[in-house]
């Protein structure tokens, strides 16, 4: 238990490492070319793509660690009988489907990589699409894992655990 | 089977799915019926990653977060009770300004009046204004600015439009000049009611003060470049939006992380870790409403709703108020970000037959959906007031109501006489 424990938090370090990253990267890069046009440097010609692929790698990864506290913008008609034990029942569900969804299109968007990783296309600087494509499946299965613990433990559970970067807000 | 996928999918959604699975859900099924393969999913996720004009969103919203973060809200305030502050109803209008600008800047999320409403709430019963008027004045300006440029659903809009490529073409530019004109009309009609409601109300001023302005200019002195180099790059067209969104990115995180040292690199991560939580949220559901949009084009469903609206409608007047009504609904029940994504794809085609302009019907989408953030059941603005301030939800909700009326009044202008919105574009 102490060792999954401590492989679960590493991975959130890596999540949130990976997420800081990317926004320097989604920052810098703009702010480079900028600079570069300014002193009439060529810049880098493949900025551009690559900060549109960070947009897209930001987004998939904010999307996870929002699913840690299943934070994803929802139609709020019930919160207020947040405290019932059905309001509990019907989040679970709603969970359950998330989970089920998620997990259905991360499917589907392995196949995609998989396809993809066979015909051998290419995006910028020569990097393989698929690999570019590979946060899709990714975030779908991690966001699909999330809800599905969810599900199970119910809510409650993860908010309060410190193990899991307690609750922000 | 239709209707009944319909209910279920309603029905989900009311129970509280997230609104991108429910998005996604509708998707599967669509291909699902439609026999395409349900991996397409995965390409339309991937246009995100090819849609330049996105890149400016996660831009702001951090900006939003730093800056909703430090107290640049005190400054803003500070700042302007100096220069106003001497005039009668001078901090009503102080209010509403302030609380425009902030909100374009913080993005639509609330954190206007938790930041300025602190500051405004107290300050406004200080000078006279009841608590009622103070509470109602702070909730609804709260949802001012979202027609201002850098606000998100602004900037939602004008990507959808785009990827749609449909009717008379437009630069996000001239979306972002639309929304000027709508914004100071809905501000002098809320600052017109709130002097007649308190004409006999007698209200302390302050005497100007040179120094005071002095000392107020000093202390903002890094953050009062910002909107000038934000409206100015934009307006002015020396930057295009992304690197706009960039440079203000990096401008904010370096005045108040190493100028202002209000926001401590050790907070940082913690902050940029929740505005990635709202980046995803937006993004991810802007994703799946791409391919959602593209099955409803493809299975020709803006046609029927046309052919189903002409049945009872004939006019652009009647279809606008057609529109507003529908729209009032929607943002009632959906957030802002939601009744984008899923109604323009519907609707555009629709508008565009009616011969509305996009801009237009972009700026009517808008300020529709922001007197949603003031009306029950979902109104997040009541909430966040409630919440703040401490006050039972009914009392806010009654609190509202006059203001709420004043802006459906400003809809009606802006919806009924497009010159508003498109004053700066030409015909």
């Amino acid at each position: 238990m102490n060792v999954l424990f401590k492989l679960h938090r590493a991975l959130l370090r890596l999540e949130d490492a990976f997420l800081l990253t990317l926004v320097a990267a989604i920052i810098g890069l703009p702010v480079l070319q900028i600079f570069s046009r300014l002193f009439g440097w060529q810049g880098l010609l493949w900025a551009d793509q690559a900060v549109r692929l960070g947009v897209l790698w930001l987004a998939l990864t904010g999307a996870m660690i929002a699913s840690r506290h299943q934070q994803h913008i929802r139609i709020d008609l019930l919160q207020h009988f947040e405290n019932t034990r059905w309001y509990g029942w019907i989040q679970r569900f709603t969970h359950l489907c998330t989970a089920i969804i998620c997990a259905i299109i991360s499917w589907h968007c392995i196949g995609l990589v998989r396809a993809d990783y066979g015909y051998g296309d290419r995006a910028f600087l020569d990097l393989p699409l698929w690999i570019c494509e590979l946060i899709i499946p990714l975030a779908f299965a991690v966001i699909a894992l999330r809800f599905a613990v969810a599900a199970l433990l119910g809510q409650g559970a993860l908010k309060n655990s410190p193990e899991y970067g307690g609750q922000h807000e | 089977m239709i209707a009944l996928i319909t209910l279920g999918l309603v029905i989900l959604a009311l129970a509280g799915l997230p609104l991108f699975a429910v998005i996604a859900l509708t998707t599967l099924i669509g291909y699902h019926f439609s026999d395409i393969d349900l991996s397409v999913i995965g390409i339309e996720l991937y246009r995100i990653a090819d849609t330049p004009l996105l890149v400016a969103l996660p831009l702001f919203i951090i900006a939003g977060y730093v800056l909703a973060e430090s107290k640049a809200s005190h400054r803003l305030v500070n700042l302007s009770q100096a220069l106003l502050g001497w005039l009668p109803h001078g901090l009503a209008i102080i209010a509403l300004v302030s609380c425009a600008f902030f909100t374009a800047f913080t993005g639509a999320s609330g954190a206007t009046i938790v930041a300025l409403g602190a500051l405004l709430y107290p300050a406004l019963q200080s000078v006279g204004y009841t608590q009622r008027n103070s509470l109602g004045l702070v909730t609804s300006g709260g949802s001012l600015g979202l027609l201002l440029v850098p606000s998100l659903p602004l900037i939602i809009y004008g990507v959808l439009v785009q990827q749609m490529n449909m009717g008379p073409s437009f630069t996000l530019n001239q979306l972002f000049l639309a929304g000027i004109l709508p914004t100071l009309l809905m501000i002098v009609l809320l600052a017109a009611w709130v002097m007649w409601s308190n004409r006999h109300t007698k209200l302390a001023t302050q005497p100007f003060s040179a120094k005071a302005v002095r000392q107020a200019l000093w202390a903002a002195r890094w953050e009062i470049p910002l909107p000038f180099v934000v409206l100015g790059g934009i307006y002015g067209g020396w930057f295009a939006i992304s690197d706009m969104a960039a440079v203000t990115a990096l401008y904010v995180l370096i005045v108040e992380v190493a100028l202002y040292r209000e926001v401590s690199l050790k907070h940082l991560p913690g902050i940029l870790e929740q505005a990635a939580t709202m980046i995803g949220s937006i993004i991810l559901i802007f994703g799946v409403s791409l391919a959602l949009s593209n099955l409803i084009i493809d299975n020709e469903i803006p046609e029927k709703l046309l052919a189903w609206i002409q049945l009872y409608v004939d006019s652009a007047l009647g279809f606008l108020l057609l529109l507003n009504v529908a729209l009032l609904v929607l943002g009632a029940i959906l957030d802002i970000f939601s009744a984008l994504v899923i109604v323009v794809p519907l609707i555009l085609p629709v508008a565009l037959s009616f011969n509305i302009h996009p801009v237009h019907l972009g700026i009517i989408f808008l300020a529709n959906l922001q007197i949603g953030y003031l009306t029950p059941p979902v109104g997040m603005n009541l909430f966040i007031s409630s919440y703040r301030f401490n006050q039972p939800i009914v009392s806010v909700v009654r609190s509202v109501i006059p203001y709420a009326l004043v802006l459906l009044v400003g809809l009606a202008f802006i919806t009924y006489i497009p010159w508003f919105s498109m004053a700066f574009i030409g015909p």
